[in-house]
């Protein structure tokens, strides 16, 4: 039996509006963000006791190097290189410091920066797997490694190009409502099904826009966020896992299946009891698993369940209220913070317009790091209502 | 003045360079783990079965499964960019690894495909996918593949070592 995180909670969401492009490096965007968390929290940054930083672009500096640029004084420290898993691994790690008193404050920062040429460098270097057998095979990315997961789930298990516009346009509805989302017009079945392919079945708006952003929140023990009158939730439970099912010829899950009852058992609830869930969204088909690997429905069930669920803030199943990175913007490593900072938001009651009626219980979730030929990462969150 | 001619991606690791030699030589050979005879990719400098770094490059059954496959319209890779779009598959090789290839256009969406270990115009290896009908189909009957490999016996000198690349 797993211990809990008694005590531990999460505060003060933060998120630096995104930039298609930006002339800033990584630092300006990270920096931007803890000036962020200081000043809603009204913890000043040189009392913050702990630094967790993801970002793809601080090279060759990393989160200790940061500590000097930015001025602080720290007992954790941490640099999540986990891609868009790295949200919820930065949250564990500083949940357990906190709880033992290992730190007091931890600042959990993801941020990134955009440049016309960065992508593709990121692409060409993403690992030596990547380098040596899969960019040579055509340069695809991202986009490649994913399309060739779709179109096996397809045949798989019967999913249309249809039922993932499912998805991607109730996101783009919620994001209309979310002043940060970068695309700002709705976006129909007609215009989604007659965009142009990027790397088939993977069509234009099945992709994430890369672009400059970050995105943060605080972890503390309870007692703290109560002195200093900051909203806060608690973390109930949390699990990652790493090259978990190493044996499927192609990837139809995530590592989240294997540790799913631990999930639940930690937070009291099931899949039933989840009010708000934040999927990672880099690609609609992997949705469709977290759907699936979460126990909302059955594997295979992803295209059936689509279909008959309102995934908006208003629906029955409100889902990346936010507007996700499909229609936020993907802020390089802070991706999958995007969806943790949003439930934080949801549970504290901060959402604004985009707020879901009595949502007590948010789930987040990350995935990442597409090392060869699936991503490897992947990681919960379930935050409740204090 | 003349540009030079534009490269494929380059950098590769330096145990990659080992399969540079069988490429060359058109044969379909990959690292294989002398102590648990479990063949081993993409290239590694251990045995993720048996952790043993006693690792020979060896030939390989050519089969394999091609359980998906796109093709890759959009990239920023400068030399791809221009060059039509290539046909990218999964494979899962009869010799138990799983592989990223370049597909001939000749090749079903799904099914059996013959695995081939070539170079690319940069010397370095290329992974590709032949269908099994007809069983002659090669590289020159495919422009795009014809583009993309280089024939050592064109080449003036092919020199590497793995050890110091």
């Amino acid at each position: 039996m797993r211990h809990g995180y008694d005590g531990v909670v999460v505060t003060t969401p933060v998120t630096v509006p995104y930039q298609r492009f930006s002339p800033h490096a990584a630092h300006w965007w990270a920096g931007a963000a803890l000036r962020g968390l200081a000043e809603a929290s009204g913890i000043a940054h040189t009392d913050m006791d702990g630094l967790s930083v993801a970002s793809f672009g601080l090279a060759p500096d990393s989160g200790i190097s940061l500590t000097q640029h930015f001025g602080m004084s720290v007992r954790h420290l941490d640099t999540v290189p986990l891609g868009g898993a790295s949200a919820v691994v930065s949250l564990r790690r500083a949940a357990r410091a906190v709880q033992a008193g290992d730190a007091d404050v931890v600042a959990c920062i993801g941020a990134d920066t955009n440049t016309p040429d960065s992508f593709r460098q990121a692409l060409a270097s993403f690992s030596r797997f990547a380098q040596d057998a899969v960019y040579p095979m055509g340069a695809g990315g991202a986009n490649a490694s994913f399309a060739l997961l779709t179109r096996h789930y397809m045949r798989a298990f019967g999913a249309t190009r249809e039922d993932f516009a499912r998805i991607c346009i109730a996101q783009r509805d919620n994001a209309l409502k979310n002043p940060d989302a970068l695309m700002k017009t709705p976006l129909t079945l007609e215009q989604y099904m007659a965009a142009r392919p990027v790397a088939d079945p993977v069509h234009l708006f099945d992709c994430v826009m890369p672009c400059a952003g970050a995105e943060a929140f605080l972890v503390m023990r309870e007692e703290t966020a109560r002195a200093q009158g900051i909203p806060f939730a608690r973390l109930t439970a949390a699990i990652e896992g790493h090259n978990q099912f190493p044996g499927d010829p192609v990837q139809v899950r995530g590592g989240w299946a294997r540790d799913v009852d631990v999930l639940y058992g930690m937070a009291g609830c099931g899949p039933e009891g989840i009010d708000v869930l934040q999927t990672y969204d880099d690609y609609p088909v992997i949705v469709m698993m977290q759907f699936e690997d979460l126990g909302f429905c059955a594997k295979g069930e992803g295209p059936a369940f689509v279909r008959s669920r309102d995934l908006r803030i208003e629906g029955d199943f409100p889902h990346n209220t936010s507007g996700g990175q499909l229609s936020v913007g993907q802020a390089g490593a802070a991706g999958g913070h995007l969806g943790l900072v949003e439930a934080l938001r949801q549970v504290t009651g901060q959402a604004g317009a985009r707020q879901v009626a009595k949502a007590r219980r948010a789930m987040a979730l990350g995935f990442g790091m597409i090392n060869y030929d699936r991503g490897l990462a992947s990681g919960a969150v379930i935050l409740e209502a204090a | 003045m003349t540009m030079p001619p534009m490269l494929p991606p380059q950098p590769r690791s330096a145990a990659t360079l080992a399969l540079v030699a069988p490429a060359a030589a058109g044969r379909f050979a990959l690292q294989c783990c002398k102590a648990c005879g479990n063949f081993i990719y993409p290239v590694r400098n251990i045995c993720p079965t048996c952790l043993s770094q006693d690792i020979a490059v060896t030939d390989a059954p050519a089969g394999g499964l091609l359980l998906s496959e796109t093709t890759i319209r959009i990239t920023g890779d400068p030399f791809f960019r221009e060059r039509p779009p290539v046909r990218q598959g999964l494979v899962r090789a009869d010799c138990g690894v799983t592989i990223i290839a370049i597909l001939h256009r000749d090749c079903p969406p799904e099914g059996r495909v013959r695995l081939s270990l070539r170079l690319d115009r940069g010397g370095k290896p290329l992974l590709l996918a032949f269908p099994l009908h007809p069983e002659s189909s090669e590289v020159a009957d495919d422009p795009s593949l014809r583009d993309l490999t280089m024939d050592p016996a064109a080449a003036a000198a092919h020199l590497a070592d793995p050890d110091r690349p």
